[in-house]
C-alpha cells in the first residue's frame, strides 16, 4: 500500500470535476499534477498534500473543507432529496 | 540544473515499460538461468546474444522510466514521488532478498555438496540480478499506474 493511501479521507473531487466539465487532464494541468493523480484521487487511492488539497478547492472555487472530509459525505441523491422534504413538509 | 540540462531521459509511457521489462525479464531469465537448468550446449552463442539483448533492454527500461535513475526537481508530481519512494523499497527488499538467499546457499553448498556457478556463471548470475534490481522500480511504477488514464 502507498504511503499516502487512506480510507480516513473522502472527497467530492469527482463530482466537482463533473460539474465543471473539467476532464482529469485539464485538471491536473491546473493544479499541476499528472492526470493519473486526480483518478487515484478520485477512487481515495491516494490522500493528498494540504498544498494540493487547497489548490483544487481553488479550482473549483470552494474551501478545503467542501471538497475533503474525515467523514463520508452524504450521498448527492440523499442531499438534493433532504430540502425538498422539508420544503414538503411545511 | 546542468545535469539535467546535458542529458534528459525519455520517458516512456506505461504500456512500453511493461512490454520492455517483460521481454528483458524474459531474455534475462532464459539466457542466464536456462543454460544451468537445461542441456543446451552448442547454443553458447545463442544464450549469449540472449542475455546481452536482456541486459540491453533492462537499460532501456532503467533509463526510461523514473524508477531507479536520477529524477530532475518537477517531474514528478507528489504522487508519483511517493509511488517511486515505495517502489525503491520493494525492489531493495527484493534484491536484499536474493542476496540473503544466495548467501545461505553459498553456506550450505560445500558442505552439502550443491551446486555451485563457476566464474564465467557467477558473473553472468550477478550481471542479472543488478539489472532486476534496477529494473523492478520501474516495472512496479508501470504495473501501478492506470494506462487508460494517460
Amino acid at each position: 500500500m502507498m504511503n499516502n493511501e487512506t480510507s480516513t479521507l473522502h472527497n467530492r473531487l469527482a463530482l466537482f470535476r463533473a460539474e465543471a466539465g473539467l476532464s482529469r487532464k485539464e485538471l491536473a494541468e491546473q493544479v499541476g499534477v499528472n492526470p493519473q493523480t486526480i483518478g487515484f484521487l478520485e477512487r481515495g487511492q491516494y490522500g493528498p498534500s494540504l498544498e494540493l488539497g487547497l489548490k483544487l478547492a481553488r479550482v473549483f472555487g470552494v474551501s478545503v473543507e467542501t471538497l475533503f472530509s474525515l467523514e463520508p459525505f452524504a450521498p448527492l441523491a440523499a442531499s438534493l432529496a433532504a430540502p425538498r422534504l422539508v420544503e414538503g413538509g411545511r | 540544473m546542468a545535469q539535467s540540462a546535458l542529458f534528459k531521459p525519455p520517458r516512456f509511457s506505461t504500456m512500453r515499460v511493461r512490454v520492455l521489462s517483460g521481454l528483458a525479464l524474459a531474455a534475462l531469465v532464459a539466457g542466464t538461468i536456462g543454460p544451468l537448468l537445461l542441456p543446451i550446449d552448442g547454443m553458447g552463442g545463442v544464450m549469449t546474444m540472449t542475455r546481452v539483448l536482456g541486459l540491453a533492454l533492462a537499460a532501456a527500461v532503467a533509463v526510461g522510466s523514473p524508477g531507479w535513475r536520477y529524477v530532475a526537481a518537477g517531474e514528478l508530481d507528489e504522487r508519483e514521488r511517493a509511488e517511486r519512494a515505495r517502489a525503491v523499497v520493494i525492489g531493495h527488499r527484493v534484491t536484499g532478498i536474493s542476496i540473503c538467499l544466495a548467501y545461505i546457499w553459498l553456506l550450505l553448498a560445500a558442505p552439502g555438496r550443491l551446486w555451485l556457478p563457476n566464474m564465467h556463471e557467477a558473473g553472468w548470475l550477478m550481471a542479472m540480478l543488478f539489472w532486476v534490481h534496477v529494473m523492478v522500480p520501474a516495472v512496479i511504477l508501470a504495473w501501478r499506474d492506470r494506462a487508460e488514464e494517460e
